[in-house]
């Protein structure tokens, strides 16, 4: 099993400062700079403690939130390309449908790769209905922007030898030629993330790794199964367990006290999953009608959502790993074969925890959870 | 609005598109606003009571298909003029009511001489301030779903009626996917920028038939102001105002909205009659 620390770097010092959402239209004049800059320096100490501990590094990106403070992952791939010397750097991921220009797109992660001599991992996502608001980005046909940018910057980066012009439907380029290529070749490995069964097919199509995010086995189940038949059935082989990843949240204490007071601090952030402006909740297109019809009939949308889970709850759908060193590996293990196998685990802490709970948990990751888990391969 | 189908259908370029026919009279086609038509629309049976009305689901809206061809709103409105040319109707009225009455607006800026009068009951789709950061057309797309019916509509019985009370779960089926295709739509065409095609408004200019411009003085979408930009680009002209409407003034002042394009209607022929007479 290959280990990833993820960290949204969340600006949470604002939560309790903000009366209404924290996302899209907060002022940033709750950020306070000399809190936001030390948040960076904390941030960038645990990456280099993942580091020694060998951990791999997954960052990610949001928009005019404070859930995050990473509006483009490549500006953080690139300064720990710098930073640390052994990690893989996971970006994880860039929004394929916002990015108006997947060319510039594929000239940072060229660059990316070639600074950390071919450490870069790169993730596309479809990402979420607010923030089609502050890239504008029109939800309309997204998917199918989406897959041109993907075949764009593959072609893109794979590229060694001269221009090549790109006359799609929604791009237009007379002449493609990214220097620095990628040191890599002919190009990073390549992730997405995705939840339904029509997803997994296609992203097994193109040899991805795929992830399932924080959605438990009764999606990742399905997911991985639909990923191992199309992938089975496209290269004619069984696809190796380190294509399918799953990424949830996390939290290790020495006893089951102390985990529980830092899975109550993680907790933090999940409490503010749901913290939403009304109108911004959902940009028509983003969903197909049909599946937009569902959520109104439903009665999924117009309202602030169901009450968090708990840490028990969550504990218990496998979205959050939580407790001492062997409780959190009956229940990854339980998971891992409730859902049939995968190779790659992201884990997920930030909210209220500490940079001590994040160090403490992490190492007892490595020591002691990792060791139990390399060979359950065999337990298939 | 959006709660039935249209009865009849036809194609054009492969698509399907619904549509209704009724009533008798100069023939009129009303093109809807963000959210549909419907035939039990009040307003629908009180035209009829004066021309041969047809109303249609635009591509996209309702159950009407959205060719990949149509990726802009230049791309719709010549489609629109395709639509007309397959429906048979010659030297019609063409009435939009909002996003209706942008694509009308630029359906006739085409000159196609394809229309007797046009009715433009708020349109949107210019813009006339030169600072960027002025908010001259409502963001309809960042409303929370029980807020939305009441930026057009300020009657709130009739918004009630019209959005069959925001109560997705008990609508009658299909009414919900109708509503969605039509907001997806709406994103599509208007997205960004804004419920605007900046060449519109160095267009507009280009309209060579008579003109009626209705505005609500209650529209909580675009202002009297911007009305009277618009109106004022056009040729010749009239601007009126709807005392207590909306946004969607077919739907608010169903009555008023109708007996204005009559009366309008009226007039403008009496003055094409004279024109001819004059050559």
């Amino acid at each position: 099993m290959k280990l990833w620390y993820f960290t949204e770097q969340q600006y949470h010092p604002a939560w309790d400062l903000s009366d209404g959402p924290i996302r899209n239209i907060p002022p940033s004049s709750l950020i306070d700079r000399d809190v936001c800059a030390d948040l960076f320096d904390r941030y960038y100490e645990e990456f280099a403690w993942m580091e020694e501990l060998g951990i791999d590094i997954a960052v990610n990106e949001h928009h005019s939130t404070f859930q995050s403070m990473v509006p483009t992952t490549f500006l953080h791939v690139a300064a720990l390309a710098r930073v640390t010397k052994k990690s893989r750097l996971l970006s994880l991921g860039s929004p394929l449908g916002q990015r108006p220009d997947p060319l510039r797109l594929a000239e940072e992660i060229g660059v990316a790769d070639m600074m950390s001599r071919g450490r870069i991992e790169v993730g596309f996502i479809k990402s979420v209905p607010w923030e089609y608001f502050n890239s504008n980005a029109n939800p309309a046909r997204l998917m199918d922007r989406f897959w041109e940018a993907n075949d764009f910057v593959i072609k893109a980066l794979s590229t060694r030898d001269g221009p090549f012009s790109w006359h799609g439907e929604y791009f237009d380029y007379r002449n493609v030629n990214i220097i620095p290529p990628p040191y890599q070749q002919p190009h990073p490995p390549m992730w997405m993330t995705g939840q339904s069964t029509g997803s997994a097919k296609a992203i097994a199509q193109r040899r991805y790794v795929a992830v399932c995010v924080m959605s438990g086995p009764h999606v990742a189940g399905p997911f991985f199964s639909a990923y191992r038949e199309q992938y089975e059935k496209t290269h004619g082989a069984a696809p190796s367990l380190d294509r399918l990843a799953y990424s949830s949240y996390l939290a290790v204490g020495n006893n089951e006290d102390e985990a529980r007071i830092r899975a109550q601090r993680v907790h933090k952030w999940v409490e503010m999953l749901s913290s939403q402006h009304l109108g911004f909740q959902h940009a028509a297109g983003y969903a197909t009608p049909t599946d937009f019809a569902r959520m109104l009939t439903a009665g999924k949308l117009g309202h602030a959502g169901a009450a968090t889970p708990t840490i028990d709850e969550l504990r218990a759908k496998h979205t959050m790993f939580w407790g001492t060193p062997d409780q959190v590996v009956d229940q990854i293990k339980n998971f891992y074969r409730a859902v049939g196998g995968f190779g790659q685990l992201l884990t997920q802490m930030g909210g209220y925890a500490t940079k001590a709970d994040t160090f403490d948990s992490m190492k007892l990751m490595v020591k002691e959870v990792l060791p139990q888990l390399q060979d359950l391969h065999r337990t298939l | 609005m959006f709660s039935k189908p249209l009865p009849d259908t036809l194609k054009v370029r492969d698509a399907v598109i619904e549509y209704a026919r009724l009533g008798s009279g100069p023939p009129l086609l009303y093109l809807h606003g963000c959210d549909g038509v419907e035939v039990d629309d009040p307003f629908v049976s009180l035209l009829a009571r004066h021309f041969e009305v047809v109303a249609l689901s635009l591509p996209g809206f309702g159950s009407s298909d959205l060719p990949p061809s149509l990726r802009c709103m230049d791309d719709l409105a010549h489609f629109g003029i395709e639509l007309v040319d397959a429906l048979g109707i010659r030297d019609c009225i063409l009435v939009g009511s909002s996003f209706g009455g942008w694509l009308a607006a630029e359906m006739a800026t085409k000159r196609t001489g394809r229309f007797s009068a046009l009715v433009l009951a708020a349109p949107l789709g210019a813009r006339f301030t030169k600072d960027p950061a002025d908010i001259e057309l409502r963001d309809i797309f960042i409303l929370p779903h029980k807020e939305y019916p009441y930026i057009f509509i300020n009657d709130r019985k009739k918004a009630d009626a019209a959005f069959a009370g925001s109560d997705f779960p008990s609508m009658q089926e299909g009414a919900a996917l109708r509503y969605c295709r039509n907001r997806e739509a709406m994103v599509l065409f208007g997205w960004s920028p804004l419920l605007v095609n900046r060449g519109l408004k160095d267009r507009l200019h280009m309209i060579d038939v008579p003109t009626l411009v209705l505005w609500g003085d209650g529209d909580k979408v675009a202002s009297l102001d911007y009305g009277q930009n618009y109106s004022a680009l056009i040729p010749g002209a009239e601007f009126e105002i709807v005392a207590d409407s909306g946004h969607y003034i077919p739907l608010e002042s169903p009555a008023i909205f109708v007996d204005a394009i009559n009366a309008f209607t009226v007039r403008a022929s009496f003055t094409r009659a004279r024109h001819g007479a004059a050559r």
